[in-house]
């Protein structure tokens, strides 16, 4: 584990939300106060998200290497652009870092996303997905559905490189 | 790609409801196919694959820029390339994707997965010999159908080039370096490698023909994707329309004029001729320009249509000649 992320996590126990894949924005912060932001890129001043306290520079696609197991009450999921549900390796590749990191039985992933047009997002194979991932883990994710993102208003969604992009769906999975 | 079932047609593989046999047809040849896949067989389609990609990323002036100014290229660009087209597939296309029904993406998903849980053990599946091969794979045909789904019968779908490599053999995209030494050893990644210095986590393209088959082949990415954004410049500010073309040397001309960096020749052709095929740029006899008014374009489409027709003339004559010896 690395010990310097580490102990940002580790120094704010009462802290249960992430975000992974953040990029520059700061969804994760707005809607969920007290929240961890996490992008595989590092540090930048041009990036708002990235100036948060909370933040720290992580891949998602190996986030239990950079936090305890058992952590997190909520992870939250904003358009997957670099990583995601696009294929059988990569699903189970995120799937496998929920399993470790959310607390158990209690944990709930929110994954917000544009349906058919993100290629990582695509709700039908996310539901594929889980059920033979649940099948292989012996895991019991349950999956939700919303197509409406209204209650986060008037929020502008950025790709990491600050392009604008709309999603139309939210996608909530139980442990 | 020569020698291709009918059912492997672009065309053909183009109509979503045609997804069944074109996979069958896919797995067939790639299952039965050659042992191994020429270095030439994979680096040229994926060149092309990369210029249409481009043809995307030029049209946007804050990710053109992007990628004018990296060295390296890692299976991180290539993923955040391919989500971008997806978002910004308007750009190429100057109309809005169509609202598709997302089963039918499924269904062809779907249907590949199960043919391929019949023809491998759930052991093989997650075998490291197999499971990327197959990923890869996987990926290449749902990218393919989402384009096709969402803009039918384009000229712009940048997966042609990679989905018709598919049947020519399987291939994979590693994560960098390590994981391409991984795959292939020491000896071998330095055989392809070649004189190359190769820096940063750049992604390696391996391929090999039947899946059983142990011969692969392969190569490292360099700066080609940005060595095109920064060649597409050139000619933006050089070769003004059809009127003021630059052939290759004269490119290396002003690139060397402008820089102490060492190119080469040949890769310059090669990223042109990958860039004019996807119809980034304009050519004539003369050399390579950008478009810049309508007969710019008209000009190339004339140059080419030349070609095709001395072409189809030659393979006329070819066929009388033919006829002589039966």
């Amino acid at each position: 584990m690395n010990k310097l992320i580490a102990q940002v996590v580790v120094s704010k126990p009462d802290v249960r939300n992430i975000e992974i894949g953040a990029g520059c924005g700061e969804f994760g912060s707005q809607f969920y106060s007290e929240c961890f932001l996490t992008d595989l890129k590092t540090k930048s001043k041009d990036c708002l998200g990235s100036q948060a306290p909370l933040y720290f520079t992580a891949d998602a696609t190996k986030i239990s290497d950079f936090v305890p197991a058992n952590r997190f009450e909520l992870i939250i999921c904003c358009n997957p652009f670099q990583y995601g549900f696009k294929t059988p390796v990569e699903a189970f590749t995120i799937l496998e870092q929920f399993n470790k990191i959310l607390i158990a039985e209690k944990g709930i992933v929110r994954l917000i996303g544009r349906d058919k047009q993100n290629p990582n997002f695509n709700v039908g194979k996310i539901e594929r997905f889980i059920k033979e991932f649940n099948e292989e883990h012996n895991t019991k994710f349950k999956i939700t559905t919303k197509s409406d993102i209204s209650a986060y208003g008037n929020f502008i969604f950025t790709d990491h490189a600050g392009v604008q992009v709309h999603p139309n769906t939210e996608i909530i999975i139980s442990n | 790609m020569e020698n291709q079932s009918p059912i492997l047609d672009i065309a053909f593989a183009r109509n979503v409801d045609n997804h069944r046999q074109v996979i069958d047809a896919l797995l067939t040849s790639a299952l039965s196919g050659k042992n191994h896949t020429k270095k030439d067989e994979l680096e040229n389609p994926f060149n092309y694959h990369l210029a249409d990609m481009n043809g995307f990323v030029i049209q946007d002036k804050g990710t053109h820029k992007k990628y004018t100014n990296t060295k390296t290229f890692t299976k991180s660009d290539y993923k955040y390339i391919e989500s971008f087209i997806f978002h910004n597939s308007r750009l190429q296309e100057k109309s809005d994707p169509i609202d598709f029904d997302g089963n039918q993406l499924l269904n062809v998903t779907d249907y590949f997965y199960e043919k391929i849980k019949s023809l491998f053990s759930k052991d093989e599946m997650k075998s490291e010999e197999y499971k990327y091969f197959i990923d890869t794979t996987y990926s290449t045909i749902d990218s393919f159908y989402q384009y096709e789904l969402m803009h039918p019968n384009s000229n712009y779908n940048p997966w042609s080039d990679v989905f018709m490599l598919c049947s020519n053999g399987y291939f994979l995209l590693c994560e960098d370096k390590d994981d391409l030494k991984g795959f292939i050893g020491n000896n071998y990644y330095k055989k392809i490698v070649g004189e190359k210095s190769v820096t940063g986590n750049n992604m390696g393209v391996l391929a090999k023909g039947a899946i059983k088959s142990n011969r692969l082949s392969g190569f490292i990415m360099d700066d080609r994707f940005s060595f095109q954004n920064v060649l597409f410049d050139l000619l933006q500010n050089n070769a003004k329309g059809h009127g003021s073309p630059l052939n290759s040397k004269q490119v290396l001309k002003v690139l060397t004029n402008k820089s102490r960096k060492q190119y080469h020749l040949k890769t310059i052709q090669l990223l042109l001729n990958s860039m004019k095929r996807t119809g980034i740029i304009g050519s004539s006899s003369q050399g390579y320009y950008s478009f810049h008014t309508i007969v710019d374009v008209e000009k190339s489409i004339d140059f080419h249509d030349a070609i095709r027709k001395g072409l189809s003339k030659t393979i006329e004559a070819l066929e009388s000649r033919r006829s002589k010896f039966i």
